[in-house]
């Protein structure tokens, strides 16, 4: 019934149980007898009409509240229309200034060397293959970062291929690069190119 | 700004934001287009006692001039007020009574049927109906009230008590059904307890 409670209460404010025509007295009785909605109609037509009936009012008290919005609102106002000396305004936002000018942002140029973009390429022949295409995408991107005071720290870079260091000796070393190899080193190439044998 | 506002003609959400903003006039012309309505409400909802009831819509308009800001703009102000005076009322339930911890769980006073002879006049019948309507739970009462002397809709009694439509009907047909029960000598046609059981 509580799904169809809004046309049940409709037909109980309108009609009677024998002035209902067929279909609303089947749909009735698939909820209720014919005794019941007579009975639940008599109570919901009487309820409307008690509810209905109201008792004079006494008297408002619109004047206590009025004064009690005056008041609230008067300190609300007060609060709002307080004047600031004009020297602490300057101060004031003398300070922000320079607060904001300190953490302004720096624009600092930094590239992003590699950017991977998948590219689905679907197959319309075979649907179920799925091709994946990698693309490369060199970008620059501008950051912004906070600016900050930076000191400045060199790293050396050593060549291993010209310079070595031993273990447990912080001395770096030059490699002695060799200049070359000599026919006589090689005894194999020097027999071969002669013909010795 | 240069022509005066005419408050009668703004709707009750125009008046609220008129009223946030300290204006005394928008603030009395929602007090008479509410005051009796939650008057009769509250004297309803309170067991008809009208000294407690202009307390309540005097601490309800006081709440609205403190937090005109608790006013959601996106919402029905009419809606918004009974969910206020519904919170209220579910307040008081809770302070006042032992019986009930909670709107939801609370139990009815004692609701076997009346033992009234079936033939009396009009008057008679009504005062039973009244103390009938006073003997619902209230959760059933408030959405009885809202319902028949409110003529709120379904779908704006399910805002204000914040639950589904389907709860409401629900809870609209038990009402009528234990008020037909509590008062079913006055019908001796209806069926004892047949179908409103």
């Amino acid at each position: 019934m509580n799904n169809n409670y809004e046309q049940i209460e409709q037909l109980m404010l309108l009609k009677d149980f024998d002035e209902l025509n067929f279909q609303e007295k089947a749909f009735i009785q698939d909820s209720m007898s014919p005794e019941a909605y007579q009975q639940q109609r008599s109570i919901l037509i009487e309820s409307k009409r008690v509810l209905a009936q109201k008792t004079p009012l006494k008297g408002t008290q619109l004047s206590s509240l009025q004064a009690h919005f005056e008041a609230t609102h008067r300190n609300k106002a007060a609060w709002q229309s307080r004047k600031i000396p004009i020297y602490q305004a300057l101060l004031f936002a003398a300070l922000v200034g320079f607060i904001v000018w300190c953490w302004r942002p720096v624009q600092i140029e930094t590239s992003v060397q590699k950017e991977i973009v998948y590219l689905p390429k679907v197959d319309t022949i075979f649907q179920e293959k799925l091709v994946i295409e990698e693309k490369v995408v060199y970008k620059t991107k501008f950051v912004e970062v906070p600016l900050v005071l930076r000191d400045t720290v060199y790293i050396p870079s050593i060549d291993k291929e010209q310079f070595y260091q031993e273990k447990e000796n912080p001395t770096i070393f030059a490699k002695q690069i060799p200049k070359g190899k000599t026919m006589k080193d090689m005894g194999d190439l020097m027999n071969f190119v002669v013909g010795a044998d | 700004m240069f022509f005066k506002t005419n408050y009668q003609q703004l709707s009750d959400e125009a008046l609220m934001q008129h009223m946030s903003k300290g204006k005394s006039k928008a603030f009395d012309e929602l007090y008479h287009r509410y005051y009796e309505k939650m008057y009769y409400y509250f004297f309803r909802m309170l067991r008809q006692d009208a000294a407690k009831a202009q307390d309540f819509v005097q601490d309800m308009f006081v709440k609205l001039i403190e937090r005109p800001q608790a006013f959601d703009v996106k919402r029905k102000f009419s809606t918004w007020i009974y969910t206020i005076a519904s919170n209220m009322c579910k307040n008081e339930y809770r302070r006042k009574s032992n019986q009930f911890s909670n709107l939801e769980d609370c139990e009815s006073f004692p609701s076997q049927a009346l033992t009234i002879p079936s033939q009396l006049d009009q008057k008679i019948f009504n005062k039973h109906l009244e103390v009938a309507i006073e003997q619902l739970k209230p959760k059933h009462k408030v959405c009885f009230i809202l319902r028949y002397q409110e003529e709120l809709s379904i779908e704006q009694i399910s805002q204000v008590l914040d639950c589904p439509e389907g709860t409401v009907k629900s809870r609209l047909h038990h009402a009528l059904k234990q008020l037909s029960k509590q008062l079913v000598q006055f019908n001796p046609k209806a069926p004892q307890n047949k179908e409103l059981s």
